[in-house]
């Protein structure tokens, strides 16, 4: 929990006034490039202090305690930050042991979570000879050694290839579902929020803009039903019509303005009577990118607005960035 | 509305297959050490580790070997000389000018590469590396991490500094004495080497990792050690011999040293140059060696993202 949470490096303000409770589960951090995600991790892992405000993590002052708080941490870093001259097991072993484990623990506990994230072969090698992939599997094996009860992922699919991100959000969905974690991850690629998260935080230009549910973000449905057909659209178009429904078509989709129930029935016996092939139905939803870029673009236009009735130079804070960083 | 789109590749969703080693998640919950046991983990780790280092290795083995070499060398000649000399002449009579020679020919010199050579490592790699984060979130404070560096490299020193100290001096007071009362009268000098080579391992630990601190290649802090010491040393001799000014010496790391232990050992001290004077100025080096450091790591996060 973070109250009036302020984080100023020199004359820069990377967060602003956050109020943040974050429940139990997976949450997704959100935010632009520059938004300030970075920082509210490194703060939370006690990595920097807050220049004011107040943060409780795990019921515990992180200002006042902080051993305590990040004995029951784990914090996976965005960027390499494994010395390569250690081998995988070495570099848990060494970071179990500065964890409070002891050797014999550290130890066996390196190796079954080595053998966990499938990297058993290749624990006795340099960690200089690791790829992108194995890298990131002994970062996150760094941070889940000690067991701690919050978990800190600052972009952990990042960089990698297609193969590796699947393994490596397979291995989050895996500790998300069967652990009683707290699991903060922080990332631009907004189809893993979905994935892995139930809980999302969105942060832009130093401010909480908001914390909910990944269902509350994206919102209801929108209002209709899209079917995909293989075959004459123009006369399933017309055939929907002379029953009634208001239609549209947005690219290769025939959206039926209703949710209800008999406009799928409707549409799937109209395709049957003139002998079309139905490739897909679904009521439509707005995806997690669709619904964070409009919260962004709104949340920008009221800072703008904002922004006009101050004085130049009432407040500093990173350039709002116009495009997501990959 | 044009919306932005994301550079990233469009996600492909696990369809289910969770690659998890064969025992699956399992929590560990033992018992967690205490914050003195995590620092005294974090000095033995890295001393290990940086002994397994081939560079290392090689420059540790061949320091030892030169302070082996010097300490049964000057042995030997305190036997020797005892049996064949002229029983009344210094040299063969065991105590402070010994001690003090024996100090700066063998132990200063091997701290002097020790430091810069192992010390150099410690906390540049973990700058170049990056890996200075994890630790910062390890249940350590900032001041944990720079003791528990220290002491890693302390570990090492010792045995080039206190244990050879100590057997030259057991050594010289069971050989290079006449008698008893020669003996009893001479030893002061063991808890004098004791205090002494502890303080020298300190110092020049601190030179070594504050050095360290400020590079982020390893090369570099190793060089830069090497050449303060070379350099203020032949520096501040250029100056005596140019002004004949013998205080000016203080510039120099190597006579600041050499007063010292003259001074500690009851040796005569150098004219015009107080050893208190000396005193002070490794005081003052290690001093600002820890005020850097700490400024150093205070700013360490900000200087890695950067």
């Amino acid at each position: 929990m973070a109250s009036g949470l302020i984080k100023r490096y020199g004359v820069v303000t990377a967060l602003e006034d956050v109020d943040l409770t974050i429940p139990t589960g997976a949450v997704g951090l959100l935010g632009p490039n520059g938004a300030g995600k970075s920082t509210l991790l490194k703060i939370l892992a006690g990595i920097t202090l807050p220049t004011a405000g107040q943060i409780e993590v795990l019921g515990l002052d992180m200002i006042a305690q902080p051993l305590e708080v990040k004995e029951r941490i784990g914090f996976m870093p965005e960027y390499d930050c494994l010395n390569p001259d250690y081998t995988g097991v070495g570099y848990l072993v060494q970071m179990g042991r500065i964890s409070g484990l002891t050797r014999t623990d550290a130890l066996s506990r390196a190796h079954e979570v080595l053998g966990y994230l499938k990297l058993g072969e290749e624990r006795n090698r340099k960690i200089r000879t690791y790829s992108l992939g194995m890298r990131q599997k002994v970062k996150l094996a760094q941070a889940l050694l000690h067991n701690p009860d919050l978990l800190l992922l600052d972009e952990p699919t990042s960089g990698l290839d297609p193969w590796a991100r699947n393994e490596m959000l397979g291995l989050l969905a895996h500790v998300t579902r069967t652990t009683d974690k707290t699991i903060i991850i922080s990332t631009h690629i907004l189809a893993d929020v979905e994935f892995l998260c139930k809980h999302v935080v969105v942060i832009n230009q130093g401010r909480l803009v908001l914390q909910g549910e990944v269902a509350e973000l994206k919102g209801k449905d929108l209002g209709y039903v899209a079917f995909r057909i293989g075959g004459n659209l123009p006369s399933f178009v017309a055939g929907l019509r002379a029953r009634g429904w208001a239609v549209t078509i947005a690219g290769e989709e025939v959206r039926i303005q209703s949710t209800l129930p008999k406009a799928i029935d409707d549409g799937i016996l109209v395709a049957s009577q003139l002998g079309i092939q139905v490739r897909g139905a679904s009521i439509g939803v707005r995806t997690l990118e669709e619904a964070f870029i409009e919260l962004l673009v709104t949340h920008r236009q009221g800072e703008g607005a904002a922004a006009a009735d101050l004085a130049p130079g009432d407040r500093s804070s990173p350039p709002p960035g116009g495009q997501l960083e990959p | 509305m044009t919306a932005p789109t994301l550079d990233a590749p469009a996600p492909a969703i696990p369809t289910g297959r969770i690659s998890t080693g064969p025992q699956g998640y399992r929590d560990w919950r033992g018992q967690r050490k205490d914050r003195l046991h995590r620092l005294l983990a974090l000095a033995t780790g890295e001393a290990m580790a940086n002994l397994k280092n081939v560079a290392s290795l090689v420059l540790t083995i061949f320091t030892g070997l030169y302070v082996l070499g010097v300490t049964f060398a000057l042995i030997s000649a305190l036997y020797f000389l005892g049996q064949f000399a002229d029983p009344e002449s210094p040299l063969v009579s065991f105590g402070g000018a010994y001690m003090a020679t024996y100090m700066m020919v063998a132990v200063i010199p091997a701290m002097v590469v020790l430091s810069a050579g192992l010390g150099s490592k410690l906390i540049a790699d973990d700058f170049a590396s990056r890996s200075i984060v994890l630790y910062f979130c390890r249940p350590l404070h900032r001041t944990d991490y720079l003791v528990g560096k220290l002491l890693s490299l302390e570990f090492i020193l010792i045995f080039f500094s206190l244990v050879p100290a100590l057997i030259f001096n057991i050594s010289g007071l069971s050989i290079g004495t006449i008698d008893a009362i020669d003996r009893n009268e001479k030893l002061w000098t063991l808890p004098v080497t004791v205090l002494i080579s502890l303080l020298c391992i300190v110092f020049w630990g601190t030179l070594g990792l504050a050095f360290s601190a400020f590079f982020k290649r390893r090369g570099w802090a190793f060089a830069a050690v090497l050449a303060l010491v070379l350099f203020s040393f032949l520096f501040s001799n250029l100056l005596v011999a140019i002004t004949h000014q013998n205080m000016l010496s203080y510039f120099s790391l190597i006579d600041d040293w050499h007063d010292v232990l003259n001074w500690v050992y009851q040796q005569p001290d150098t004219p015009g140059r107080p050893p208190a004077g000396a005193a002070a100025v490794l005081g003052g080096v290690l001093a600002l060696c820890w005020g850097l450091m700490f400024h150093r790591m205070s700013v360490a996060d900000i200087e890695v993202e950067s």
